[in-house]
């Protein structure tokens, strides 16, 4: 009970370690000390392993892998408690990617774009990706603090030295492990220099403790050589005087030891300075791979780095303003295994970014696969998982970014014609592509577009001018290649020709009674005769008879259909007086004529007697025809208006019999 | 055994026969039916193939009152009445404001006419 209390206490003040304490002067142990027969000679781990506390143990387990150091797994604990996951976004426009609040700079938008498109069309890499990740983690195990001791340190880094030159070799690894191998050759080149320095400060130390031995015996027996002349001056009651024997070469001793301590503090300084740089160079090609995203090699030079320096100089000298930028934590002082931590969670958020992908595309959800692939491609790029991602996947998502991609073109360039063909297509594609809520602003703006057309054209037609342009400008606005705006610059050219052409028609026709003709034309007529109101009354007039008499050739055509044959003659009488000439009317007139042919020659009979003056047969004949067709509305007003005429003719004072 | 009638009885019937043969003439006379039974029937298909040939002809036309289309109480009525012998058709009817005498659709009459510019005046009627 009592470990597992302390534990999370030790936690602590190993994790705000950095905070409380002042920077280590860690230079002088930079390097260490060792036999180096081979470039990792040196059976000194940096971090060796100790006996773990339980729950330290737990932690590590936890952190398969890792450095072993359980500073590291309750840093990254905290961590996730910290980032804002919700703020990983996408800026094509200025070709940035955030991830975890860190903007990374990928270039500008084509390029970010091509890198996109190369990759949707890019082939697997060659070699099998199981391999190369097994070279990467047998690296990393090799390097673990757990696994190295004094009896194994320089076994182990020199395997895994050349195990990066194995990791080179594949297509995936671009290189890198070959820029690391190269690092750590280097590194350990400078840890012999140091070494060697180190060496020839002890052997000046020797020598300066030679000399000062030296200086000191020199100015014992001056001294008393000086304190026996002055005891026989003293008798010999004489002046004192000193001896001067041996004063030279004390003074050269005294140089000799100055000037080895000034060598001394030169070779020091020299080995400082070299322990430094070597941390610096490794640092910032660490801290290079983590802002370029080779997460696994991150994890590699992380490794590398703790064996190869003490435990001390794991405090970033390089690129902590970089890293600090990830961890929104004031006052926070990031370390190697802060970029470890970085590192872990983008490889964990690729890995998981693609198993999505996968999940959703399977699903159908194409789209979303295609929006999760962008996030995850461009946080791992470099990760196997991303790069050796299904080829035949990738190019149906490359189908659909092109598609995506005309989309917004059109939607920049208002093209929204081709907006609604491209939404069908991209609907095809993916299932669960918003198109509804696209193609509802797709349609409220081509409605707009021609309403605003329409409203223009009747504005131009009534003569407003300003108008009708304000209109067609806000019509090109929102539809620029909407098909009615060149419609009607096609209209308001020809105007003029048209109605130089249509007038004299439209006179020809009303003076030889073709109305329908006129009515068959009336938008032609109407644009041409707009500015002339008296044709246009009479334009009106035939429209509006040709209108009814159509109206009425329709009731006809379907009393006629349900046998009230009469009636429908009727209806027929009753539309020849709004046009006897219409050749429909007279169609429709012969159509049925046979149908009712006594009632038509009692209505005709009738018609003829009663402009012979003959009203009394009249009358007989329409009461005859209203036996026929008794809801004869004609008959009834005939025989109404022929009882009045017959009684009018007959005077009051007629006394009959 | 034949009995012999009452001469008294003769007496009494031959003036009673007389009385009531005087007053059946009066009364035909003042209908104007006097002469009915020599009219000559109303032929409508004549009439409909050219009225002017029975111009000023009279007629007797058994009809069905069908209904009045107009009036005028100083010249009169216009009725349509339907013809009870074929082919029972419609015609129009003048009946002059002098004739004076309620009709209502479905009553049935004979009526003397006279025509007259095509028109059926009616100069009496006996209600059937």
């Amino acid at each position: 009970m009592k470990k597992t209390r302390r534990i999370p206490l030790i936690l602590i003040l190993l994790l705000l370690s950095p905070l409380l304490l002042p920077e280590p002067d860690a230079t002088a142990q930079a390097l260490l000390p060792g036999k180096q027969p081979t470039p990792f000679g040196n059976p000194a781990p940096a971090s060796p392993p100790s006996q773990p506390s339980p729950g330290a143990t737990a932690v590590n387990n936890t952190n398969a892998g890792t450095s072993g150091d359980y500073k590291s797994s309750t840093t990254e604990g905290m961590a996730d408690r910290l980032f804002n996951v919700n703020s990983d976004s996408i800026d094509f426009e200025n070709g940035t990617f955030v991830w975890k609040g860190r903007q990374y700079n990928l270039g500008n938008s084509r390029l970010m774009r091509a890198r996109l498109g190369r990759y949707l069309n890019a082939p697997k890499p060659d070699g099998d990706p199981q391999q190369y990740q097994a070279i990467l983690n047998r690296i990393e195990t090799l390097l673990t603090p757990k696994n190295v001791t004094k009896d194994n340190y320089a076994a182990n880094l020199q395997q895994a030295w050349l195990l990066l030159y194995e990791a080179a070799t594949y297509e995936a690894d671009a290189g890198n492990s070959l820029i690391l191998a190269t690092l750590v050759e280097k590194t350990a080149r400078m840890r012999d220099e140091t070494k060697n320095l180190q060496m020839s400060g002890a052997q000046l130390e020797r020598l300066r403790e030679h000399h000062r031995d030296n200086l000191t015996s020199y100015r014992r027996n001056i001294e008393v050589r000086n304190d026996t002349i002055a005891e026989l001056n003293s008798s010999r009651r004489r002046p004192t005087a000193k001896s001067t024997t041996g004063t030279d070469e004390a003074l050269r001793e005294q140089e000799r030891v100055t000037s080895i301590a000034a060598r001394l503090l030169k070779t020091e300084a020299a080995g400082i300075a070299s322990a430094l740089r070597a941390r610096v160079e490794f640092q910032s090609q660490s801290v290079a791979f983590l802002l370029e995203r080779r997460f696994r090699h991150t994890l590699l030079a992380n490794a590398f780095y703790r064996q190869l320096f003490s435990g001390g100089a794991h405090d970033l000298r390089v690129g902590r303003e970089q890293v600090k930028q990830m961890l929104p934590i004031s006052g926070y002082a990031p370390t190697v295994d802060t970029m470890d931590m970085l590192a872990r969670e983008a490889i964990k958020d690729a890995d998981t970014g693609i198993k999505t992908v996968l999940q959703t595309f399977n699903e159908g959800n194409r789209y979303a696969a295609f929006e999760r692939i962008q996030e995850t491609f461009f946080l791992g790029e470099f990760e196997p998982a991303v790069m050796y991602f299904d080829p035949e996947k990738k190019t149906l998502l490359n189908e659909l970014w092109q598609h995506l991609q005309n989309l917004q073109r059109m939607g920049d360039e208002r093209d929204l014609a081709g907006v609604e063909d491209t939404v069908a297509k991209v609907k095809a594609l993916a299932q669960d592509f918003p198109a509804v809520q696209i193609m509802s602003r797709v349609n409220n703006a081509i409605q707009t577009s021609n309403l605003a057309v329409l409203s223009a054209r009747q504005a131009a037609f009534s003569g407003d001018t300003a108008k009708a342009e304000a209109q067609i400008e806000r019509a090109v606005q929102i539809w620029p290649t909407n098909p009615a705006i060149k419609d009607f610059a096609t209209q308001a050219l020809n105007h003029a020709n048209v109605i130089a052409q249509k007038v004299p028609e439209f006179d020809s026709l009303l003076q030889s009674e073709r109305h329908r003709d006129i009515f068959n034309k009336k938008e032609d007529f109407a644009l041409a005769l707009l500015q002339d109101k008296e044709r246009t009354e009479k334009l009106k007039t035939v429209i509006n008879n040709i209108g009814k008499l159509d109206g009425y050739l329709l009731n006809a055509r379907v009393l006629a259909s349900q046998g009230n044959s009469c009636m429908a003659w009727d209806i027929l009488q009753t539309a020849t007086t709004l046009d006897a000439n219409d050749p429909l009317l007279s169609n429709a007139i012969r159509d049925l004529a046979p149908t009712v042919a006594h009632y038509a020659r009692l209505l005709d009979t009738a018609e003829k007697e009663e402009k012979n003056g003959s009203l009394a047969t009249s009358l007989t004949a329409y009461l005859m025809a209203q036996d026929m067709n008794p809801s004869s509305e004609h008959c009834r007003r005939k025989i109404q208006h022929l009882g009045e005429r017959i009684l009018a003719k007959i005077p009051p004072e007629n006394k009959e019999g | 055994m034949a009995q012999k009638t009452n001469p008294i009885l003769y007496a009494f019937l031959i003036p009673l026969t007389g009385a009531v043969i005087l007053l059946s003439v009066l009364f035909l006379k003042k209908t104007g039916l006097a002469g009915a039974g020599t009219l000559t029937p109303f032929d409508f298909t004549a009439y409909q193939q050219g009225w002017q040939s029975l111009e000023g002809n009279q007629y007797l036309v058994k009809c069905q009152i069908d209904r009045q289309i107009n009036y005028d109480k100083n010249k009169g009525r216009l009725l349509a009445v339907r013809l009870l012998a074929p082919p029972r058709e419609r015609v129009g009817v003048f009946i002059p404001s002098t004739l004076q005498r309620n009709f209502e659709t479905g009553q049935s009459y004979n009526m003397h006419v006279l025509i007259h510019e095509g028109l059926l005046r009616v100069q009496s009627v006996e209600k059937l």
